[in-house]
């Protein structure tokens, strides 16, 4: 199975960030944790009885996410890992990724996480021009950082990924390639890149607002996108999701678990999870998620176990955000929606009834060779990638 | 039965926003009319919409009982008229079924193109005028400058014209004594054969039409079997009566009367304004005369945005229908927008009332494409086809000539801007005829104008270059010979028929150049590039290029959050949905209106 654990916490935030995370503080990580117990031991006595989420789906992954989880102390994560473990009854990771930022990382810390038996790890990197760090808000220079890489690739890590942002104002591909160039010398196996995105209620879209920063162009970071991908297919990084480059075997399992709509389990605030029905996501207020599980009595008994999934969560008072299960139409558009980001696109088989309709309506596309079919499933070709969302909500458009 | 001395029938006329209405209000809380706590402001103005743009959009009317101060009881009709040039023809029906008018002109603003028109309206019906100038409570006011003017124009003495606020009630009270002491009593005759002028009619749905009548001849009661004579229709009386507030039962009504009848009326288009009511045995020899088919001015294509509407759509309009004998629709088809409606109407306001109820009260959310008026084609084979739409146009060679509505339009402006709107209507390719000085301040300009010229943004433009001062009034005059020529819209190869329309051949380059570069500007860049070019026949003449997007990305996929991405993708959705597609290429519903927006 798969699943995700997120941890709130950051030192700082960043400018244009929309996580949820709080600032660190100890005595609020070690009652967070004990509430992170008690949730795992309930989410896994609920799937054990809805007995729908262990099916035979044969890998096991587990990414620590944030937030920055390199801020806990690595001995809270090994006895997270181990309730994980023991509650769900998996010896042992096909992957397990560890996120963490270059300042808070260190060879004792990697070494743990190795003892843990993590053997991903995830590096916000995000740029190696300090000024462009500075920018960003971020807490690290470009020194520490090609740091972190080094002691993660001393510790043993064998599957190293690293953020990169581009599309920030003043971003300059010329400049970035280099930069790109002295991490991947270190033998890292994966990139992520993303564009700088506002978000709402973030510093940066107040800057933006207020035109104190004037972000490049739709079309020049388009641009940016193209040729930094085409500089990564050249090293041998396939670009196997819009945003997302490996070098062969390196692919993120525990994503590409996400985008092929397999089942998981999100635990922590404001963590995701999908049972292949619903999907539902825990509070984002960190408070709540405390308050919600440091409940002495919380009646999980058999009574509980019903039909109605999202009846029961309420029933429980679970921090819930929300709950949502999927029409055939929401499935449709999350089959489509996903798949146009991955370079083997969507599948027909997988459409069902909405097949012909969909390849009806991706016909005009196919013509003007932003969509290519091979008679099994429809790929968004490589130079129209950024063009994913206009895509799917195109094709969407004939179904209802 | 009410001795005809004791009822009099009468209108007010007014220009718009001079206070027709208000003053309505005020004679029906003096008469007693309206029982204590139903008064609402505009009280005979009962649709949503009349009240909120301040205007009549249908006739109304109603019975007062007027104890005077003679001691005699009188039956006041009063019959309320629409207060727009689209209505020209029921303002005359109404009129026709009064013997009096109470001309109401702005102490302020004074006589107006429409007052101009209405008083020679109401001259034509030999009305009895009495002029009121009203608003005199308003700092604005000059009611001696403006009663000089009204004296001037319909003669009488400027000092004995009735000065009121209807806003306050001051000397309304004198508007009844001069109803009744200068108004005359219908010429009524019982005894001849029955004859009944239609001034106006509503669809009940739980009764049918209801026909307001006002009796010229003879009598009518309960069961009488009668004939429509314009129509042929025959019908049985089914119930007959006065208007109060609400409508009030009565046995019998006779000539001098107005009144109400209801005989089982399907559509008001069987029984329409002006039509004369007599009997089927005793059939009068004449119709009452003046009766005009109401004949569409101008055309519209209704579109709903969602094709599968198309139903709720057509059931939309009949119902509108039911109760609006001028609007007329057809199915058509357009090769870009689908399946839709040709509607005709009886000038723009009519066109914006009917869309803005299609909206509110049925919620369709509607494409309406660009209006334009009929016009006449004579081919070479000398047939004549009457065309509603740009894209039914022959081919050019087909054509012998084509002919357009021309109007006579009258525009009263203070004499500053003469020359601007001289200049406006010279641009819109109108032949000036005579000025006429209405004051020594402000002209009365006449000239004939194509009606497609004035139903595009002539009113507005008219009100810009006056700064808000010019009024404008138009009647259809005659078809006359032009020189048109039909502009396409292409948009990656395909022409976008709903964007075709008739332009002079003059004018060809100054509007192919303008609506290419107007589509740049409202078609979105989309996810291949799209090509819009202005032609006439296979020339084409502009063109200009969409250039595809790069990057079209609502937000990044976090983690396991699909959701949010999933949400975001169903808003992009439905923004798209709102889009027309014209062949591949997604074109928003504003881009068919964009020739309006056109700065000339």
């Amino acid at each position: 199975m798969h699943i995700y654990i997120h941890i709130p916490f950051c030192v700082r935030k960043c400018r244009y960030c929309a996580f949820y995370s709080i600032g660190y503080d100890s005595g609020i990580a070690k009652e967070f944790v004990n509430s992170l117990f008690r949730e795992i031991e309930m989410m896994a006595i609920i799937l054990r009885n809805r007995n729908n989420f262990y099916d035979n789906d044969t890998l096991n992954t587990l990414y620590i996410g944030g937030g920055t989880p390199s801020i806990l102390e690595p001995a809270l994560i090994g006895e997270i890992v181990r309730a994980i473990q023991q509650n769900f009854g998996i010896d042992k990771f096909d992957e397990f990724t560890i996120e963490a930022n270059p300042e808070s990382v260190s060879r004792q810390k990697v070494d743990r996480y190795i003892e843990f038996s993590a053997n991903r790890m995830s590096i916000g990197v995000q740029s190696l021009d300090d000024r462009q760090l500075k920018f960003l808000g971020r807490i690290h220079n470009s020194e520490q950082a090609l740091d972190a890489i080094k002691s993660a690739r001393a510790a043993g890590i064998r599957n190293i990924s690293l953020d990169f942002i581009y599309g920030s104002p003043n971003f300059d591909v010329k400049s970035f390639l280099p930069t790109l160039e002295r991490t991947i010398a270190f033998g890292i196996e994966h990139i992520s890149l993303y564009s700088l995105t506002v978000e709402p209620n973030t510093p940066l879209e107040n800057d933006v607002r207020k035109h104190l920063i004037v972000l490049p162009t739709t079309d020049e970071v388009g641009e940016q996108y193209y040729a930094i991908a085409e500089y990564l297919d050249s090293q041998g990084f396939a670009e196997y999701e819009v945003s997302n480059f490996a070098k062969a075997k390196h692919r993120c399992k525990h994503n590409l678990a996400y985008w092929h709509r397999q089942k998981y389990l999100g635990l922590g605030p404001s963590a995701h999870s999908f049972d292949g029905e619903y999907r539902w996501a825990n509070t984002k207020s960190v408070e709540r998620y405390i308050s919600a599980f440091s409940r002495k009595y919380i009646p999980l008994n058999n009574k509980i176990f019903g039909d109605d999934f999202a009846k029961m969560l309420a029933d429980l008072k679970l921090p819930i955000d929300f709950i949502e299960k999927l029409t055939p139409v929401q499935e449709i558009s999350e089959i489509v929606m996903l798949g146009l980001r991955l370079d083997e696109g969507f599948y027909i088989e997988k459409l069902g009834d909405y097949a012909e309709k969909i390849i009806e309506a991706a016909k005009e596309l196919l013509v003007h060779k932003i969509l290519t079919f091979d008679g099994e499933k429809i790929w968004l070709n490589r130079k129209q990638k950024l063009l994913a969302d206009g895509v799917a909500a195109k094709i969407l458009r004939q179904v209802n | 039965m009410k001795d005809p001395k004791y009822i009099r029938n009468f209108s007010i006329i007014a220009h718009i926003d001079h206070g027709k209405s208000t003053l309505a209000d005020r004679l029906l809380e003096l008469t007693g009319s309206v029982p204590e706590g139903k008064m609402v402001d505009q009280i005979l103005d009962d649709m949503e919409l009349e009240r909120e743009r301040g205007i009549t959009i249908k006739s109304h009317a109603i019975k007062m009982d007027y104890d005077a101060p003679d001691g005699n009881i009188y039956e006041l009709n009063l019959i309320d008229t629409p207060g727009h040039v689209d209505f020209s023809y029921e303002v005359s029906r109404s009129l026709a079924a009064c013997e009096g008018a109470i001309l109401v002109v702005d102490a302020a603003q004074g006589i107006e193109a429409q007052t101009v028109s209405n008083i020679y309206l109401a001259i034509e019906n030999d009305l009895e005028i009495i002029p009121v100038i009203n608003k005199i409570d308003m700092a604005a006011a000059r009611p001696d400058d403006v009663a000089e003017k009204i004296a001037e124009l319909i003669g009488g003495e400027a000092d004995e014209i009735i000065r009121i606020s209807a806003r306050t009630g001051k000397n309304v009270d004198q508007v009844l004594d001069a109803i009744v002491q200068n108004i005359p009593p219908p010429q009524a005759n019982v005894q001849k054969l029955l004859r009944a002028l239609i001034f106006d009619s509503y669809y009940d749905k739980y009764r049918g039409v209801v026909l307001y009548v006002r009796i010229i001849d003879g009598s009518i009661i309960k069961g009488d079997n009668i004939k429509l004579m314009a129509s042929g229709k025959k019908y049985e009386v089914d119930e007959l009566g006065y208007m109060k507030l609400e409508l009030s039962k009565t046995d019998e009504l006779v000539a001098g009367e107005v009144g109400y009848i209801m005989a089982n009326i399907k559509e008001v288009r069987d029984a329409r304004v002006g039509d004369t009511i007599t009997s089927t045995n005793n059939t009068a020899k004449e119709p009452l005369p003046g009766y005009k088919d109401a004949k569409p001015m101008v055309f519209s294509g209704l579109y709903p945005t969602n094709p599968d509407d198309f139903e709720n759509l057509r059931t939309a309009l009949s119902k509108l229908r039911l109760n609006d004998a001028s609007l007329t629709f057809e199915p058509e088809s357009s090769a870009a927008l689908g399946f839709g409606f040709r509607c005709g109407f009886l000038g723009m306001l009519h066109m914006e009332i009917t869309q803005e109820r299609l909206f509110r009260e049925f919620a369709l959310d509607l494409i309406t494409t660009v209006p334009n008026v009929r016009y006449k084609i004579i081919t070479t084979k000398s047939k004549k086809l009457w065309i509603e739409r740009p894209s039914d146009l022959p081919e050019p060679t087909n054509i012998e000539y084509i002919e357009e509505p021309i109007v006579r339009a009258e525009v009263i402006t203070p004499h500053e801007f003469i020359g601007v709107i001289m200049e406006l209507v010279k641009v819109r390719r109108g032949k000036y005829r005579e000025t006429e000085y209405v004051d020594p301040n402000r002209v009365l300009l006449r000239f004939d104008i194509p009606l497609a010229e004035i139903i595009f943004d002539f009113f507005d433009k008219l009100k810009t270059v006056s700064r808000g001062y010019a009024s404008l009034d138009y009647e259809f005059l005659e078809y006359r010979k032009a020189d048109l020529v039909k502009l396409d819209v292409l948009v990656n190869g395909d022409v976008v028929d709903a964007l075709s329309m008739i332009v002079h051949s003059e004018e060809t380059y100054f509007w192919g150049q303008k609506i290419v570069s107007k589509l740049k500007e409202l078609i979105p860049r989309q996810l291949f590039e799209v090509i819009i070019q202005a032609a006439i026949g296979k020339r084409v003449i502009s063109r200009a290029r969409v250039a595809p997007l790069r990057k079209d990305v609502t937000a990044k996929c976090y983690g396991g959050d699909i959701s949010r991405k999933r949400k975001l993708l169903e808003k992009q959705k439905e923004g798209k949905k709102r889009m027309k597609m014209v062949g591949s290429v997604e074109i928003p519903q504003e881009a068919f209106f964009a020739v309006l927006k056109i700065e000339r």
